[in-house]
């Protein structure tokens, strides 16, 4: 299949909405697990979603957060996830269901005619006073969209901020553990299965400390997740596993002697030795500082 | 309300948040609210047609994630995307309750005049989606199949049959829709 093609065809627009079935979502988990286009799309489309749902955002009302806050700090953590999941002033209807609800107005049949009284002379009230409601409704609607633009310009650049503050602590991160003295970078370079990859680890002897920036090393596929191994004297030693995501420079396990270091990927939770087959990237100490 | 709180949740970015609510991080759950809710409130609002109800399933929704938070997973998509899934299944939950019938009547009876109010003042028919912007940029049926699939929860069968147009058709709209919509928030 041409991923490219696939990309462009609009799947992956209905999988972020989740408007796709289950088999096909899976496709298309199995799909961005191999390859990294597919996953670089879904992410943009994400934030576009995001971006577009905040452009519609609406505060509840003000009581709201109490009751959830309150609500979520009385459950046990014990208990989680066994809260019932519907609303329970609702029962289930036993009829199929049906969306008739959204389309507004078609549902008044079957009312009292004392009802159809009041609503006749309501309609009455309504079209008298609609003509001036128009006037302030359109100009509410120009405020409105005018805050929105604000909103949605001002909700951008914090998250761009957001996203220059969390660089720059990874950035004052490293500095800071390369100025240490002592401290050696050790440069992992890709190996048969994963060419071109690339991740760091920085190393102190005489502190002990280890640390490791993951580079591009691509993300874990479920259920699996990638260990730090040092090798000292032609034996690994197990230095930690690592953390998904964008994490910085992390810290690994205390690490005394070292020739050498590794990354595998392994079950999920790690393995007491390295899986040789699926070793993804080494780097020896010394041969690149 | 709660300015404090709101000033703090700029401070931690969406990977930090997502560990602090796996560690059972209650305080998680203030930041949580500050940032999504207004968002989700504004998608259960579209679906549910009730201030009310649109609480109510807020309320709800917030309670399902922070007890069922284990079952996200940051490597399958953004934290937001998840929330609205979540979100959405409680708000079609409460679609098939006929609880909800009878409160549309009910409603239809106390907020006629706002009704009309609103189809008079807004017919223009573009809804809710509120940004000139998007209004300018997207076709109208761009705006239709992207209301029904991100908004309102349809599958992509559904839209087809609803909107009278092949599966082909569906997929290709959204997909430029979105690219449009991402052009403008690039």
């Amino acid at each position: 299949m041409d991923i490219n093609e696939y990309i462009s065809s609009g799947i992956l627009e209905l999988y972020v909405a989740g408007a796709l079935s289950p088999q096909e979502e899976q496709d298309v988990e199995r799909l961005a697990v191999a390859h990294e286009e597919v996953r670089t799309e879904i992410a943009a489309i994400e934030e576009a979603f995001e971006m577009l749902a905040r452009s519609e955002a609406r505060e509840p009302g003000p009581q709201v957060r109490t009751v959830i806050l309150e609500r979520i700090a009385s459950m046990g953590s014990a208990d989680a996830g066994e809260e019932p999941q519907a609303i329970p002033a609702f029962p289930p209807a036993p009829a199929s269901p049906d969306r008739s609800g959204e389309s507004g107005g078609a549902t008044i049949v079957g009312i009292p005619s004392r009802v159809r009284y009041m609503l006749a002379a309501s309609i009455a009230v309504a079209i008298v006073s609609s003509g001036i409601a128009a006037y302030f409704g359109y100009r509410w609607n120009r405020a409105e969209n005018d805050l929105a633009v604000l909103t949605l310009e001002n909700a951008h650049m914090a998250q761009q901020e957001g996203g220059l503050k969390a660089r720059l602590n990874q950035e004052q991160g490293y500095v800071a553990a390369l100025k240490e003295p002592g401290a050696v970078v050790v440069e992992m370079k890709g190996l048969p299965i994963a060419p071109g990859t690339i991740a760091t680890v920085v190393w102190n002897a005489s502190s002990r400390q280890l640390r490791l920036d993951r580079g591009t090393l691509p993300a874990a596929p479920a259920g699996k997740q990638y260990q730090l191994w040092a090798l000292a004297d032609g034996r690994p030693i197990d230095a930690g596993l690592v953390v998904e995501g964008d994490a910085g420079l992390q810290p690994m396990k205390r690490i005394e002697r070292a020739q050498a270091f590794a990354i595998t990927l392994e079950p999920a939770g790690g393995s007491p030795s390295p899986t040789l087959d699926a070793m993804y990237v080494m780097g020896k100490v010394g041969t690149n500082v | 309300m709660a300015e404090n709180s709101r000033s703090t949740d700029r401070t931690i970015d969406e990977s930090a948040l997502v560990a602090l609510l796996r560690a059972r991080d209650r305080s998680a759950v203030a930041i949580l609210y500050d940032r999504y809710a207004p968002a989700l409130y504004g998608v259960l609002e579209r679906l549910l047609r009730s201030h009310d109800l649109a609480e109510d399933a807020l309320q709800e929704t917030l309670v399902k994630v922070w007890g069922s938070f284990e079952s996200y997973d940051p490597a399958k998509g953004r934290l937001f995307t998840w929330l609205v899934r979540v979100a959405r299944n409680i708000a079609l939950d409460i679609f098939k309750s006929r609880g909800y019938r009878n409160m549309l009547k009910n409603q239809e009876l106390e907020s006629l005049v706002d009704v009309v109010d609103r189809q008079s003042s807004a017919g223009d028919g573009s809804d809710r989606i509120g940004l000139r912007e998007i209004v300018l940029a997207l076709k109208p049926e761009q705006q239709e199949v992207i209301d029904l699939i991100y908004f309102r929860g349809y599958t992509q069968d559904e839209a087809s049959k609803e909107l009278g147009i092949p599966l082909g058709t569906v997929k290709t709209r959204v997909r430029s829709a979105l690219l449009t919509i991402r052009k403008i928030f690039s």
